[in-house]
């Protein structure tokens, strides 16, 4: 072991210096080894990702947000294409976000492209675009979409069921906007219904005891 | 069909731990134990799957539910690794699957990294003394050739593994191994049924005045600056007895006054430190998940005697009033009162991670230092003979010590988030200086001090 005769100790590994004073050791003819290895310094991505992903959220909401309020006008040509990218942007953040569970990204998705969806159909005057056809059809994709990606990315059924069955819950809403009129052609909301239904039937058959055990493990008070 | 997994809610307890977890102090803490060769990373890792297999707890992965986080037992597999990561690395990633511990080796060193969440140091010593005698007898079978093959067992490595392995329930032995340590405790002692909660009498009233914070510039990376100061334990243990007091208590005595050599502003201030206690002393378990208290004993140094035997004796009188059974047992009911209030219960997990955050910023402004000693390590005789000095550190968002002790060789780590090393200096020149012989060891944390960028 090397010595520092200032703080009168032994120092472990290959310091030339004393770690705690700076004064030369006097090295030992055969140096002990540090009890760890030396760990290069590393560069913190996850901050960086923190700050990025904040950055970008405010952008977007702010780009959309002016889309309405400081350049109003018809719903084309350059506001459509800043409204598409800050859209496409949002959707992109997401699955990042959110890549260590495909099942859960799949439903932040729905939700994200059924607002942005609305506002978009807001910006264009409520031609109602968005709840004939966005929002049934995303609705309905996504039920299909979770389970070719559960059987793709071979996610046990405990991981993947409970956000299947929120998507199955999302596919039964475009029900209200047939109820309200909100729809120019009934059929894309139909299909997701019809599809939802179809998904509630079956889904029991095969995971009602699963579903149940996921749901009181994350209800539970 | 593959068969569910069992599951447990995390306690209160425990939550704080993840309340508290940050970029600079992980939660983690690190057992290591020093072997008299190289260690032999196949033999390690055969060591680790048997005794994998006889803790369920540590199948655990952490997950979130909608009102808390949860414990779910899972199949990954631990592998043994080279030690390659900084010290008390984070363990816990938000939406990633993976075990709250790690095993890593260093030449002659074995390690087992656990994050806090899961168990505290007591209990995660018994894996790890687990865990090193199996690997002995794996690595040295000379020693154990007169005995019999079944040898593990009768040497008290496992209390009743047979019952373990064998019982028909997994669901049932992953509850009980995961079940919150205080709540087991009380049910055993009966103190659950709905006693109002006693609040344990303050020893040491907080008041408005300002607790002294020990300042320094932040690591480059965030990770954890480790001094180990590695003593024979016979003449610290003298100086303790000369001064009438614990070890514990002598070493933090002098914590404090190296600080205050140090520190300028810190020479008229009050000092707090937190001490854990262990309960399974009084309240008698075996369960590896946490289960202490805190004691929390304070100097004020513009009040009274610089001296270190006047605040040895101080610290002394504080934690022995902390400690009487009365004063643990209000603690525990007040542990379990914390588990079981209905309010708390009903709050969604992300505004109790905002409450308990907030808790555990508000007591970090209350102490300036922290302090855990886990005591003398045991190993099963057998094998202790093969086992060289045991150390214990955790990450730290404020400087503290943790202190074990093995084979006449006490372990005193620092951990800090903080460059500078001027009050581990102090502390180890007043040992020194009272000719205990200390040899150090100390971590690289800043770009001029690691390789390859040395002027």
């Amino acid at each position: 072991m090397s010595r520092c005769s200032r703080c009168n100790v032994g120092v472990r590994g290959d310091w030339i210096d004393c770690p705690l004073c700076g004064h030369p050791l006097t090295s030992a003819i055969e140096p002990t080894p540090a009890p760890w290895p030396d760990v290069p310094l590393r560069f913190d991505v996850r901050r960086l990702m923190r700050v990025l992903v904040l950055v970008s959220v405010l952008i977007v909401v702010g780009a959309l947000l002016a889309l309405r309020f400081f350049f109003p006008g018809p719903f084309e040509g350059l506001r459509l294409v800043a409204f598409g990218l800050a859209g496409l942007w949002l959707v992109t953040l997401t699955a990042i976000r959110k890549r260590r569970n495909v099942a859960k990204s799949i439903v932040y998705l729905v939700v994200i492209a059924a607002l942005l969806s609305v506002y978009g159909d807001y910006l264009d005057g409520w031609r109602g675009w968005s709840t004939t056809y966005m929002i049934p059809i995303t609705c309905g994709a996504s039920m299909v979409a979770l389970l070719i990606a559960a059987r793709m990315a071979h996610m046990r059924p405990s991981d993947y069921i409970v956000y299947w069955w929120m998507t199955i819950l999302l596919g039964v809403v475009p029900a209200l906007f047939i109820a309200f009129d909100w729809v120019t052609n009934p059929l894309p909301s139909w299909i997701s219904v019809g599809l939802s239904f179809l998904m509630l039937i079956i889904m029991p058959m095969f995971r009602g005891a699963e579903i149940q055990h996921e749901l009181n493990k994350r209800l539970t008070v | 069909m593959v068969s569910r997994r069992s599951w447990v809610r995390l306690d209160n307890a425990s939550n704080i731990f993840l309340a508290a977890m940050s970029s600079v102090d992980s939660k983690v803490f690190r057992l290591s134990a020093e072997m008299v060769d190289e260690v032999d990373p196949e033999l390690l890792q055969q060591a680790l799957d048997r005794v994998f297999d006889q803790y369920v707890l540590y199948h655990s992965v952490l997950r979130r539910g909608i009102f808390w986080y949860y414990l779910e037992e899972s199949d990954l597999r631990p592998q043994v690794e080279p030690d390659r990561l900084p010290l008390c690395d984070h363990l816990y990633h938000f939406d990633r699957r993976e075990l709250l511990f790690r095993v890593v080796y260093h030449r002659n060193r074995i390690a087992l990294e656990v994050f806090h969440a899961l168990s505290d140091g007591t209990g995660a010593m018994q894996v790890f003394r687990d865990l090193v005698a199996e690997y002995v007898m794996a690595r040295y079978p000379g020693d154990f050739r007169d005995r019999p093959d079944s040898a593990p067992v009768e040497r008290g490595l496992e209390r009743d593994s047979f019952t373990r392995y064998f019982k028909q329930d997994r669901t049932d032995e992953f509850a009980e191994a995961a079940r919150s340590a205080s709540l087991a405790a009380g049910s055993r002692t009966g103190r659950i049924p709905d006693e109002p909660i006693r609040r344990a009498p303050p020893i040491v009233s907080r008041g408005r005045r300002r607790i002294y914070r020990v300042r320094g510039t932040r690591t480059p990376d965030h990770r954890t600056r480790a001094v180990e100061l590695d003593m024979p334990a016979e003449p610290v243990l003298r100086l303790a007895r000369q001064t009438g007091v614990s070890v514990t208590i002598f070493l933090t005595a002098l914590f404090l006054q190296s600080i205050r050599e140090v520190d300028e502003r810190a020479r008229d201030a009050i000092m707090a430190v937190s001490l854990p206690v262990d309960l399974r002393k009084r309240f008698p378990s075996n369960s590896t998940r946490n289960f202490f208290a805190t004691t929390r004993l304070e100097y004020d140094f513009g009040a009274n005697d610089h001296a270190l035997p006047a605040v040895c004796q101080s610290l002394n009188e504080q934690l022995r009033a902390q400690t009487t059974p009365e004063a643990l047992e209000a603690k525990l009911v007040k542990l379990i009162g914390f588990e079981l209030n209905p309010a708390i219960r009903l709050l969604p997990r992300p505004l109790k991670d905002a409450i308990l955050g907030g808790i555990n910023r508000f007591n970090n402004r209350s102490l300036s230092v922290a302090v855990s000693n886990l005591g003398r390590a045991s190993f099963p005789d057998a094998v202790d003979s093969r086992i060289g000095a045991v150390c214990l550190m955790v990450s730290a968002a404020r400087p503290q010590f943790c202190m074990i002790s093995h084979a006449g060789r006490l372990t005193v780590t620092f951990t800090a988030p903080f460059v500078e090393l001027d009050i581990q200096r102090a502390f180890v020149r007043a040992l020194t200086g009272q000719s205990v012989p200390v040899g150090i060891s100390v971590c690289r944390v800043t770009a001029d001090e690691l390789p390859g960028k040395r002027p």
